[in-house]
């Protein structure tokens, strides 16, 4: 996906001057899989979904599901 | 070799979808708490009634406004259920044709309501969403006319139709359906796998009581889930169920064209996957989010308990669970009890 997007900033490399000193581990991936989510959710669809083979789900007393 | 990026994309939109719609979806699921006094679990066979031998949806895609279903549906009365997408009720309105029920999920604040006809359109700012990718032709040409006439017929023939409302509803929408006299059953989305101990349906469930339902990711497919899983019908019909645009539509004029652009600048055309429709003997075209839908239609159907029809005569939306057919034959077996 990197590859495809188009950002308005260069993500400073590793280990550079402006990587901040206390962030352990590897900031510049955080912030490129931050800008990466946050641009995808623009292309989402109206609601979250997941497919159930009950349509209709009333709490697990139900004993009927559609 | 050179990465699919419509391919690369549809991997991510389950994801995509959560993450955009989750939070404002459980705040306005907070906010109606409190309007809460009837749910989808009144309705259909777990209300009482009959499950219906047929029933119909109406959704807003091109076909829509290219096929014209509203004139069939008034030469060849239809006895069963009719249930529209939010988007697809001010068609329906404007044509004579008066739906038993609205389905609306969308989370919007503000866009959603426009469906309903906005009494603050005129405060908002303008929103360039509508006029670049709307396939209403009344809503492109004056957007505050149209809105005028939408609130007026919504008023008038509100207290016929039953909103079949999510909980995810902004206010704005709740507050429309109720000032028009409709009578609101609440539902909540599946969000997530409810079988999971930290579920957010689970959850909601838990907070207001309310059944949870199979969406689809869009309103469309959530009116579908309705019919088919609430109503129980036995057949279920679809009409402007495109779930893609026509051959020659421009890019510019898709729902998530600017975004598109924005994100991918010059290669934003490569977000766009083709497919050839045997049925219809056309190639429609579908951005990331509507070949999801489509991927995630064509799962339900085939664990759907009715026989489900599409009777859109566009689109991309066919497959061995849907039964592609004419809605003029498909109205004329409903009429002689054929189904």
């Amino acid at each position: 996906m990197p590859d495809y997007l188009q950002g308005n900033y260069k993500v400073p490399p590793k280990n550079s001057a402006s990587t901040p000193k206390d962030s352990p581990g590897e900031p510049s991936e955080t912030l490129e899989k931050e800008f990466e989510r946050r641009a995808l959710e623009k292309l989402g669809g109206s609601i979250a979904f997941v497919v159930k083979p009950s349509f209709v789900w009333t709490g697990d007393n139900e004993e009927k599901s559609s | 070799m050179k990465r699919n990026l419509a391919k690369d994309l549809s991997k991510y939109m389950a994801e995509a979808t959560f993450n955009k719609s989750i939070d404002a979806a459980l705040a306005n699921a907070k906010e109606n708490h409190s309007y809460i006094k009837h749910t989808i679990g009144e309705l259909g066979p777990s209300g009482g009634y009959e499950a219906p031998t047929a029933a119909m949806v109406i959704s807003a895609g091109p076909s829509l406004h290219r096929n014209h279903p509203a004139k069939l549906l008034q030469e060849l009365s239809f006895s069963g259920p009719l249930i529209v997408a939010d988007s697809s009720m001010g068609y329906c309105l404007r044509n004579g044709v008066v739906p038993d029920y609205v389905v609306t999920v969308d989370p919007h604040n503000t866009r959603i309501v426009r469906w309903f006809g906005d009494p603050s359109l005129e405060e908002r700012e303008a929103d360039e969403y509508f006029v670049r990718q709307e396939m209403d032709p009344a809503m492109r040409r004056n957007g505050n006319s149209y809105n005028r006439e939408l609130i007026d017929l919504v008023n008038e023939f509100g207290p016929r139709i039953k909103a079949v409302i999510s909980t995810s509803a902004s206010a704005a929408v709740r507050d429309r359906c109720l000032e028009s006299g409709m009578e609101l059953f609440w539902w909540n989305p599946m969000y997530d796998d409810y079988e999971e101990p930290d579920s957010y349906s689970r959850r909601i469930f838990a907070q207001n009581q309310v059944p949870c339902m199979v969406t689809g990711g869009n309103v469309g497919t959530s009116a579908w889930v309705f019919a088919a899983g609430v109503l129980q019908a036995k057949n279920v019909a679809l009409t402007g169920m495109d779930l893609g645009y026509p051959p020659g539509n421009p890019l510019v004029n898709t729902q998530y064209y600017a975004e598109l652009v924005e994100l991918f600048g010059e290669r934003m055309e490569e977000a766009f996957t083709s497919i050839y429709n045997p049925h219809i003997r056309e190639t429609w075209y579908t951005d990331p989010a509507y070949y999801w839908f489509r991927q995630g239609f064509l799962e339900l159907a085939a664990l759907a308990p009715c026989t489900t029809y599409n009777c859109t005569e566009g689109g991309i939306l066919f497959g061995k669970d849907i039964t592609f057919m004419k809605l003029e034959r498909f109205l004329k077996r409903a009429q002689k009890g054929l189904l």
